[in-house]
């Protein structure tokens, strides 16, 4: 049964995220964005990392793919340029190329995937110290002793990436392009 | 999938080793320094984990690292601070000043300090020792040799580029703080002994590249950063793919485990490892490195990025960021997956030769100098890949040192284009030079002309100078592996490659035209600068001996991990209780790996034989560590300890009194700030060491 339910949201996924890319309306896009993240946390929780699958809805659904929604609406594209876009020119070489990077992985991923009959043996089993019961106080504890140089630089890069984004948007040069408030406020809604 | 199933059942695994010694016990032994070890004698009586509330002395070994990390987060609120009324105040020449002044204590700390070459006198006799963090570090001669260039390097370059910044109009203070940041990158990825901790620092390092890409925000600025941005984000994604696939054949993320299990493979093959999938992980992590190198399929984004970004930029780009990643390359290849060199080999020898050929025949119609310089480098990061696919023993140094060389004769040239400014009205295109604007420059200036000629011979390669001596150590090289097709192509591609070398120094001397542009004059230290480097380029192929020397010294000991000359203030019983207890350890290692893969000494051995043997090398190890404590006990002169602490300690206040008298008279606050810095970080050290003394005087106390 939850064998039927983890293919049935694999499907889903890329149905969602092949939806994420050929929708012409961006807000239709945008929410098959927020299917695939919701069919790949229900995955997660299948396999049995609850704390991962809760996060990837709070974080992801929750927070950036609202905010997403939420300047899409705010900023208005113009909708009907994407249509005039000839896709019909682009697109194969996208798929070509696809097929070719696929090809190689191909043939491991099925040996994995339908070789189930064997036991799956793995050499080298994590060796932390695993103490709570919960899984947040397991990645806790682990995140914290084992991986902490790893979360020293992930903290380096949120601040890099905030001095980087603060100092690109700060608008001090003339020269500079800048959205013009006014005209984006004087739009007409164009969403049908 | 399976990743997440380990994480699941390793908890179980973990009940299964509470009344055995377990592995992480072990490990954390061999994690821990010598000062911390007598302490561990305890441990394994007790059996308990104590030994994770004892910082081990060689988590020092990042301590530049923490410097350069204080000093940039001071200097950011320093900075803000002064500037949030003013948010263009000057103070760009200075911060930039500043900052490869404290490049050059890093640089010192890596050469000089106690703590941080600590590693030097640890050097164990197996490679499964020298960790750092958790396995997260590998602390090696290699790792602190590429430090120490890195560090260099990017102090000269601070300070050469300073007063470039106020003519290019960069006058942000962002601007310097994320160079230093993605300097701490480069220092970071070169230690980096796990998956993880390399995708990291790449990403501190890119991340901070695309802000430094696009930071003059026109057109083309804004256009470089954004190609710089899709093309490095792809490549990150690659990397991340490739990992994730090794973890699921291996369940693993360390890279020591990967060396063994794939290093000692000689009588049997791992049974169900799949090699496919192996061999696909590795060309994307490859891929992805090549990407971040630009070789030549993939070095389409840098063309573009070198021209537009600023110079300053450019500059940075092209010089300092490619030695850390040929350090990961060279890790990865010759140390991890040495084994299955089948895998890559073909990639390496491929990508090499198409890079050294498109990097030639590119650069042939180019006009811009930037463009024709990143030309430049692809061909010669395509001669170093070609000397790594030639698998000969000489293969590792002569690539580092390639790239050295290299990044020098890059510091020289960049530098020479940075101090060369046209008397142009509009600011910004006083750096993006023609090559035809050269063509009076003699007139000018004519000891400018020499030192650009003398540079530009020298990456050509023309034999007094030293950019030949790394080229035909490659080539020799290729030869002598019977890669002939590759060696004709090498020497073909230098050839023309020199061809447009050359047509620079034809512009620059024999081009008789009436008009010609106008130049600044250079002041007095960037003069002195770029001579020192040209006198390097010229007279530095007489002591070729030496650098090879050290070369050789720092690869074969990476790669053979042969045991360093342990110092002899310890006595001398000590050393050997100590060479037998890491002997069983490592033994002890191996038969719990060897248990897991399910191999067996024999078909007729019973079934509890890990069990017996395992015990025996238990109750060794107590019998060791009891002994080992008695001598401690008897002995009492251990320690080095005392003696050690109080050198460690005067050695940090040297440098910051050396940082005092430099900027004493400088009247700015950041010096003071740093210098308070470094006298709390001195304190925290002496806490920490006076602590572990505390430990031993119980321990000693206690009769052990």
């Amino acid at each position: 049964m939850t064998r039927t339910l983890y293919y049935f949201f694999g499907l889903l996924l890329t149905l969602c995220a092949i939806c994420v890319i050929a929708a012409n309306n961006t807000v239709f896009s945008l929410l098959s964005l927020m299917l695939s993240f919701l069919s790949a946390s229900v995955m997660l929780i299948i396999l049995g990392a609850d704390f991962i699958g809760l996060l990837l809805i709070i974080i992801y659904v929750g927070a950036i793919a609202i905010l997403f929604l939420f300047a899409v609406m705010v900023a208005e594209t113009k909708l009907t340029v994407s249509k005039k876009n000839n896709r019909t020119l682009s697109s194969p070489i996208g798929v070509i190329f696809g097929i070719l990077m696929l090809l190689p992985i191909f043939e491991p991923i099925q040996a994995l995937l339908f070789n189930s009959s064997e036991e799956y043996t793995s050499f080298l089993i994590c060796t932390f110290e695993l103490i709570g019961e919960i899984d947040a106080h397991n990645y806790g504890s682990v995140l914290y002793s084992y991986f902490a140089i790893p979360v020293l630089i992930v903290g380096m890069i949120l601040l890099v990436v905030i001095l980087g984004v603060s100092k690109l948007t700060n608008t001090v040069h003339k020269k500079a392009k800048t959205q013009s408030v006014f005209k984006q406020l004087s739009r007409t809604t164009k969403i049908r | 999938v399976y990743g997440f199933r380990n994480i699941l059942t390793s908890r179980l695994i973990a009940a299964d080793y509470q009344d055995v010694i377990s592995e992480f016990a072990v490990v954390v032994m061999k994690d821990t320094s010598l000062v911390v070890r007598q302490s561990l004698s305890e441990i394994v009586l007790a059996k308990s984990l104590v030994a994770r509330d004892i910082i081990p002395l060689k988590s020092f070994i990042l301590i530049p690292e923490y410097l350069l990390s204080t000093a940039i987060l001071y200097s950011l609120i320093l900075s803000t601070w002064l500037t949030h009324n003013s948010y263009n105040l000057m103070l760009q020449k200075t911060q930039s000043e500043v900052f490869g002044v404290i490049m050059i204590i890093v640089g010192g700390l890596y050469y000089n300090d106690v703590l941080c070459s600590f590693a030097y006198y640890r050097a164990k006799p197996t490679s499964s020792a020298d960790y750092s963090f958790y396995k997260a570090m590998l602390n090696g001669e290699l790792a602190i040799v590429a430090k120490f260039i890195i560090s260099v390097s990017s102090a000269i370059y601070f300070l050469i580029s300073a007063y470039s910044l106020t003519e290019q109009k960069l006058t942000a203070p962002e601007y310097s703080i994320l160079i230093a940041f993605s300097i701490l990158g480069l220092l970071l990825v070169c230690n980096g002994n796990d998956l993880l901790t390399i995708y990291l620092a790449l990403e501190l390092i890119s991340l901070s590249s695309y802000a430094l890409a696009s930071f003059k925000k026109t057109h083309c600025s804004s256009e470089s950063g954004l190609k710089y941005f899709i093309v490095g984000s792809i490549s990150s994604s690659f990397f991340l793919f490739g990992s994730s696939l090794l973890y699921l054949e291996t369940s693993s993320i360390y890279l020591v485990d990967y060396t063994d299990l794939f290093f000692f493979t000689h009588d049997y093959q791992p049974k169900s490892v799949n090699f496919d999938l192996i061999d696909v992980a590795l060309s994307f992590i490859f891929l992805s490195l090549f990407v971040k190198l630009s070789c030549a399929p993939f070095h389409l984004w840098s063309l573009d990025v070198y021209e537009e970004s600023p110079t300053s930029s450019g500059f940075y780009f092209a010089t300092i960021t490619k030695l850390s990643i040929v350090i990961v390359l060279i890790k990865l290849a010759f140390h991890v997956f040495f084994k299955l060199c089948f895998v890559w080999v073909t990639l390496f020898i491929v990508v090499g030769i198409m890079s050294a050929l498109i990097g030639a025949l590119g650069g042939v119609r180019q006009k811009k100098l930037k463009t024709l310089l990143s030309y430049s480098s692809t061909s010669n990061i395509g001669y170093a890949l070609i000397a790594l696919g030639g698998l000969t023993d000489s293969a590792v140094w002569a690539v580092l040192f390639h790239v050295v060389v290299y990044q020098f004769s890059g510091l020289c040239i960049w530098s020479l284009i940075i101090i060369a400014r046209l008397k142009l009205k509009i600011k910004k295109e006083k750096y993006n030079k023609e090559i035809g604007d050269l063509s009076l420059l003699k007139k000018v200036n004519s000891p400018l002309v020499f030192s650009f000629a003398v540079t530009l011979f020298s990456l050509a390669g023309i034999p007094p100078l030293l950019g030949f001596a790394p080229k035909i150590y490659i080539i020799s090289d290729v030869i002598l592996c019977n890669y002939y097709l590759a060696g004709i192509l090498l020497v073909l591609c230098s050839i023309i490659a020199t061809f447009y070398y050359i047509r620079i120094i034809k512009v620059l001397f024999f081009e008789n035209l009436p008009t010609g542009k106008l130049y600044y004059p250079i002041w007095a230290f960037y003069s002195v600068a770029v001579s020192s480097f040209v006198h390097f380029l010229l007279y530095s192929f007489n002591d070729v001996k030496f650098l090879s020397i050290a070369f050789v010294g720092g690869s074969a000991a990476f790669l053979f991990s042969t045991p360093w000359p342990i110092s002899n203030q310890k006595p001398e019983a000590w050393n050997k209780y100590e060479r037998q207890e890491n002997d069983l350890q490592v033994s002890l290692f191996y038969l719990i790996t060897l248990n897991r893969i399910g191999w067996k000494p024999s078909e007729n051995s019973p079934d509890n034989w890990y069990e017996e043997s395992e015990k025996f090398i238990h109750d060794k190890l107590i019998f060791l560590a009891c002994e080992a404590a008695k001598l401690f006990d008897e002995a009492r002169t251990v320690v080095p300890l005392t003696k050690f602490c109080r050198l460690a300690r005067r050695e940090w206040l040297m440098f910051a009194e050396l940082v005092e008298l430099r900027w004493c008279d400088f009247d700015f606050p950041i010096s003071r700030v740093i210098i308070e810095g470094m006298y709390t970080q001195v304190d925290y050290v002496a806490a920490v060491l006076k602590r572990e003394i505390a430990i031993e005087k119980i321990k000693i106390k206690r009769g052990y």
